[in-house]
């Protein structure tokens, strides 16, 4: 019993946290932009991700490494400064985007300018790092973060052609805007396999002491929630299709997404989207800060640990909240949100293989996952899926700058 | 080699357009831009949107019709939309007086008007494009 709780509690968590400002923007610009066409992408993307992240817990599970600190072992602190830089330089990006979000959401409830929100969103964060548990933050965030499917909801209300839904699911040549369709495809890839999710994955693990006895719950958590995930992003991509694309209004503003429920829900749909919003990229600024915060501790080789008391990972402590301010500096300087995050999506998929080739080599190393490396199947899929997302970003953007999309 | 740069930059951020060719692509962002102060017009008559974000989303429509409109004067596409865009300009600003001042039955009359500055201008775009 206490491991089926274990396991819902997991899916359940992962479902919550799945949407943020990235997977939210680019799955509700495709579908304002492309109908259903771009739903393979989703689905592409989560399968990729659900590998990745049943990787990065066996590896945890097994190894008790996290990809960060396996990988600095096995190739040596010259190589994995590479991967160390790129990640952390690509995710404090997504953290200014996700930042941005939350004080969007604030500016939606309110009429305030985003910017004025940034100071007391960082202190309320800062707080809740500062003062609170590895559980408290992954599970209170992600459950909050359910209200995320008002979007599933939509979908039923709104009552979308089946049909053409599943024709969506079938990756397909764009009849015009070329270069705005492929960038729009590796923004959604970007967005599903930020390199955070799968090294905070892991780094959750070992803060949760996973081992072995663990493997089940690892799959089936990844493998369900990551599943339903994907679902809620391609609910959100239905209901743009449904509500923007007949009107002929392109997402270019969080303005015009805040509309995105109203079709659905009427008064309700306009908080529904604003709680939906703000809580996802919230639960994101906190997951993306630790996981770089992570990542720099780990890679550094200094205590680490949101379990631990902060006078005992003073280093790990000092470099959430730099990370933080950081941050903050875009959002408080007034740049805009949706620019940050189309942007942090494009470059999350350009930096892909940096991410990924190399913890592929460590799943694939007896040394570290003895009896559990991993399978043709799973190797093949990321391989993929990783290096046609990156093609794709560097191809896009030329194209997209000559059709002019 | 730095305006090339500059203007790569400029597409991963707008994730829309910036070559001189694109024009068609300016006028269906413009009529997108209609469409979107259409549908906050529609919420906040219906009611289900509250004022301060009325107010706000009406800012940003002329904030990107203004974008768009500067690129444009760039980048001349050659058929005469001044007009559809000053019809635009006064029901963008109308429904923000309306919003302002809580006329709700405004409101819902001046959507009526930018739903058909979106078709006019969705119209051109079409034709731009076919020629192109």
């Amino acid at each position: 019993v206490k491991k089926v709780l274990e396991i819902a509690l997991g899916v359940v968590t992962s479902i919550g946290g799945f949407l943020e400002a990235g997977s939210l923007a680019t799955s509700a610009q495709a579908g304002a932009a492309f109908g259903f066409r771009l739903l393979w992408a989703i689905a592409l993307g989560t399968l990729c991700l659900i590998f990745l992240v049943e990787m990065s817990g066996r590896l945890a599970a097994v190894s008790h490494h996290t990809i960060a600190s396996a990988m600095r072992e096995r190739f040596g602190f010259d190589f994995f400064v590479v991967p160390l830089v790129t990640v952390a330089l690509v995710s404090l990006l997504t953290l200014a985007a996700e930042l941005g979000g939350v004080c969007v959401a604030l500016q939606l409830a309110t009429g305030v300018s985003f910017p004025w929100f940034v100071l007391p969103v960082l202190v309320v964060v800062w707080a809740v790092l500062w003062r609170g548990s590895f559980g408290q933050i992954e599970k209170g965030v992600s459950l909050l973060g359910l209200v995320t499917l008002a979007f599933l909801v939509a979908v039923f209300r709104l009552d979308p052609p089946l049909g053409e839904v599943a024709a969506g699911l079938v990756p397909s040549l764009p009849e015009h805007d070329a270069g705005r369709y492929w960038l729009l495809a590796v923004s959604i890839l970007g967005a599903s396999l930020t390199p955070y999710l799968f090294y905070f994955y892991s780094s959750g693990a070992i803060e949760d002491r996973w081992d072995d006895s663990h493997l089940t719950v690892n799959r089936s958590v990844a493998v369900g929630g990551m599943s339903f995930g994907g679902v809620l992003a391609a609910a959100v991509l239905v209901v743009a299709a449904t509500v923007f694309l007949p009107r002929g209004v392109r997402v270019e503003s969080y303005e015009q997404l805040a509309l995105l429920l109203t079709d659905a829900f009427g008064a309700w749909g306009f908080w529904l989207f604003v709680a939906a919003f703000g809580i996802a990229c919230l639960g994101a600024v906190l997951e993306i800060t630790l996981a770089v915060a992570y990542l720099i501790a780990q890679g550094f080789g200094w205590n680490w640990g949101e379990n631990v008391a902060p006078r005992d990972a003073a280093r790990f402590a000092a470099t959430y909240t730099l990370a933080l301010v950081v941050a903050a500096l875009p959002v408080a300087t007034g740049v805009d949100p949706l620019r940050l995050t189309n942007l942090s999506m494009v470059l999350s998929a350009v930096t892909l293989p940096v991410a990924t080739l190399p913890f592929l080599v460590l799943m694939n190393d007896r040394k570290y996952v003895p009896g559990h490396a991993n399978g043709r199947l799973g190797n093949a899929v990321v391989l993929v899926v990783v290096v046609l997302a990156c093609v794709l970003a560097v191809v896009s953007l030329p194209l997209e700058l000559v059709g002019g999309g | 080699m730095l305006v090339r740069a500059e203007a790569t930059l400029g597409a991963v951020l707008l994730l829309s357009g910036c070559s001189g060719a694109a024009t068609a692509a300016d006028v269906t962002a413009l009529a997108s831009w209609a469409a979107s102060a259409e549908m906050v017009a529609e919420a906040w008559a219906a009611g289900t949107v509250p004022r301060a974000y009325g107010t706000r989303a009406v800012r940003t429509v002329h904030h990107g019709l203004k974008d768009r409109r500067r690129h444009l004067r760039r980048h001349p596409v050659g058929v005469d939309i001044d007009e559809a865009l000053g019809r635009l300009d006064r029901a963008v600003a109308d429904l923000s007086d309306a919003i302002e001042r809580g006329e709700r039955g405004r409101a819902a009359s001046t959507r009526t008007r930018l739903q058909a500055e979106a078709r006019t201008l969705r119209a051109i775009a079409g034709r731009l494009e076919a020629r192109s």
